[in-house]
């Protein structure tokens, strides 16, 4: 969506146009929802992030947050309320995001998304990486977040998204040949 | 490892994950939404400011009204004493009619039990304070679809926080699957408390079916609680029952199944595509799949915006719309399956469906053209690509950077749309050198530009379009040339032969 018809939008919205808000927000949603759950691997939690999301976006539009390119403004709003239900699984622990590893069973929902004859191996090995892994793996290559902007989303330093982003990338390496990496074939 | 690879197989499989429909609808709903917490409230909206947000029904009580009996059923088509009853017929719950036929009207459901065709019976289960029926159950030949409808004191399900979920899975059917939607279903009897409706998709693998019917008389769902555990910081998965439903071999219809491999001729003019092929159509007693493919070292995307979306219609007129919902099918390279709501499967008259492409955006996986640019050039430069001329009216060398003005093609072009302009060795680079991305990025935000190797409106000259491309230091540059989410406006309708 080009830069002018993203800010006719926005004055649209905050003029009182419910319709435009559906306008803005349509072309982001499957990203949103596909950022989210790969960060989560729930469906239901996706959905949760991404409703938060929309509302969080409304909300700031209507009080007349200034916003100079949506687009990248709410890819890191998705990130960030990806990110807080999975600081839920923390908060009581008295963890930083940091130090959370959630061990995802084997009969999590994503699973359902990811049998082996229906996704790719890139996809079902970044999804077998550990949260804290996934998660910069997802918003760097996928989200197309700023080593910077993660830093900030994480609150941790840009030398340790790096980190991550390095040990990641080996631990991919490991699991999946490059060479072999195609779409299965389903044959019907 | 070759990260341009990581993040090319990254993106493609990621996006064809399919997006819950309900987050479009809710997307719809959020402005009402919004008014509804803050007049209940009595605050002003807090920019930022995150509340408690509940899981809101996907249908609105206004979208329902609208829609009831709406369509085929209002058409003074008669009404056989199993559809009058199925209407009503959510055991164990009173649903609001008019909530359920507008969710059957959705996924199909409804044309099939209008024919009459209900193989399946809904299955009612108690496990101590929770009550789960199964609906809405139909097998084909690939796909299994159902619906689970769920009150419960186990958890609050209005609470689309609750760390609490219920979930129901096939167990003796192989294949991968995923909801399609979830909403509070509207009831008649509230004061029981709330419903919880959730639809189920399942593609099933090849000869699965055929494995379940030769041996297998039910389907057998396990219900199971996911509780995540915050000390052990796992979900823990608590198995609350099975349902088993029985299965009247019998009873089933299968699939229509049409193999045009029929070439869809594209009249727009395209240096790239003159068709696109399609390779097979299922009609289903619920749903259509259709199997449409391009060529080797292309991705096709297919919008789902109206207008823009690809949708079959039949001899009568009705509309059956592309719904991307549920479990993607990964087919081979370039192969895509195309779901549609509902189905032309019990009009046996029918001749012919037509299919209209309306977009399709097309994407190359290798650049395909190039030109060379020199420090020495003069301007205007015209640059042939494809059946393209892109006009260069000057450049400019900076460190880290080119950027090149480009004549719009139109007055009011925003954007050249489709068409990636980079240095793929310097792209290379930058994947490989983190410091040197990160500089890049910097240089991005210093610029106050949205995105690199794009030629966009910046309106800063409204009669040129802003290219900027990364770039290393040199006299002589070879700019490549590739394809990437192009719009080709195909607008055409199909005729598919079924006889």
């Amino acid at each position: 969506m080009e830069v002018q018809d993203e800010q006719r939008l926005l004055e649209e919205i905050r003029n009182g146009k419910k319709e435009a808000f559906a306008e803005l927000v349509e072309p982001f949603i499957a990203k949103a929802y596909q950022t989210a759950l790969a960060i989560l691997r729930s469906p239901h939690l996706a959905e949760e992030a991404v409703q938060n999301a929309l509302i969080e976006a409304y909300q700031s539009i209507t009080a007349g947050k200034e916003l100079r390119r949506f687009s990248g403004w709410f890819s890191r709003v998705i990130a960030n309320r990806a990110l807080d239900l999975v600081r839920k699984e923390s908060r009581y622990n008295g963890l930083d995001i940091d130090s959370v590893i959630v061990h995802d069973t084997s009969a999590s929902p994503i699973d359902k998304l990811l049998r082996k004859e229906q996704s790719s191996e890139i996809l079902k090995a970044v999804m077998s990486l550990d949260t804290q892994q996934r998660i910069v793996i997802v918003l760097y290559y996928f989200q197309g977040l700023k080593i910077e902007e993660i830093a900030n989303v994480l609150h941790i330093n840009e030398g340790t998204v790096k980190t991550r982003l390095h040990r990641a990338r080996m631990n991919l390496g490991k699991i999946v040949s490059f060479a072999e990496l195609k779409a299965k074939v389903v044959r019907l | 490892m070759n990260e341009l690879k990581l993040k090319s197989e990254l993106q493609q499989s990621l996006s064809k994950v399919a997006v819950p429909d309900s987050l479009y609808r809710f997307a719809r709903e959020v402005p009402d939404i919004c008014e509804r917490e803050r007049e209940a409230s009595g605050i002003q909206s807090k920019p930022n400011g995150r509340r408690k947000l509940k899981l809101f029904s996907i249908l609105s009580k206004s979208a329902a009204a609208v829609a009831i009996l709406a369509g085929t059923f209002s058409a003074g088509v008669s009404v056989s004493p199993t559809f009058a009853a199925y209407l009503k017929a959510v055991p164990g719950f009173d649903i609001a009619v008019d909530w359920l036929t507008q969710l059957r009207e959705r996924d199909g459901v409804q044309t099939a039990v209008k024919h009459g065709y209900t193989p399946i019976e809904a299955k009612t289960v108690q496990f101590g304070g929770t009550t789960i029926t199964i609906s809405d159950v139909y097998l084909t030949d690939e796909e299994l679809l159902f619906k689970a409808f769920i009150r419960t004191n186990e958890y609050d399900v209005t609470d689309g926080r609750s760390r609490v979920h219920i979930e129901v899975d096939p167990m003796n059917l192989r294949g991968g699957g995923s909801t399609t939607g979830s909403s509070i279903a509207e009831t008649t009897d509230e004061s029981k408390g709330p419903v919880l409706q959730v639809s189920y998709k399942f593609q099933l693998e090849e000869n699965a079916v055929r494995e379940f019917l030769a041996k297998e008389k039910e389907l057998r769902f396990e219900v199971r609680k996911l509780i995540p555990n915050i000390e052990m910081k796992r979900t823990e998965i608590e198995k609350m029952g099975t349902i088993a439903v029985p299965v009247d071999h019998s009873k089933l219809l299968h699939n229509i199944v049409i193999e045009p491999n029929q070439s869809l001729p594209i009249a727009a003019s395209d240096p790239d595509w003159k068709e696109l092929i399609l390779e097979k159509l299922t009609i289903q007693p619920t749903t259509m799949n259709a199997i449409i493919y391009g060529k080797k070292g292309w991705t096709l995307d297919f919008p789902r915006e109206e207008g823009a979306a690809p949708y079959l219609k039949d001899e009568k007129g009705k509309v059956y719309k592309y719904d991307p919902s549920g479990p993607v099918l990964m087919l081979e390279d370039g192969k895509h399956q195309l779901p549609f709501s509902s189905s032309v499967f019990f009009e046996t008259e029918a001749q012919t469906l037509q299919l209209h492409i309306g977009t399709v955006l097309v994407t190359e996986k290798e650049p395909s053209g190039s030109f060379e640019l020199s420090k020495k050039d003069t301007f205007p430069k015209t640059v042939q690509y494809k059946n393209r001329y892109i006009v260069i009216e000057g450049a400019e060398f900076k460190d880290g950077y080119i950027r090149l003005k480009i004549k719009k093609e139109y007055p009011d072009q925003k954007i050249l749309e489709g068409i990636s302009f980079y240095i793929p060795e310097y792209r290379a680079q930058l994947a490989q050198n983190k410091e040197l991305a990160r500089r890049v990025d910097a240089l991005r935000e210093k610029l106050k530009i949205d995105g690199w190797e794009r030629a966009e409106s910046s309106g800063s000259d409204p009669s040129r379009l802003d290219l900027y491309i990364p770039a290393p230091k040199q006299d002589n540059y070879t700019i490549s040339l590739q394809r990437v989410y192009d719009p080709v406006a195909v607008n055409q309708d199909y005729f598919i032969e079924l006889k």
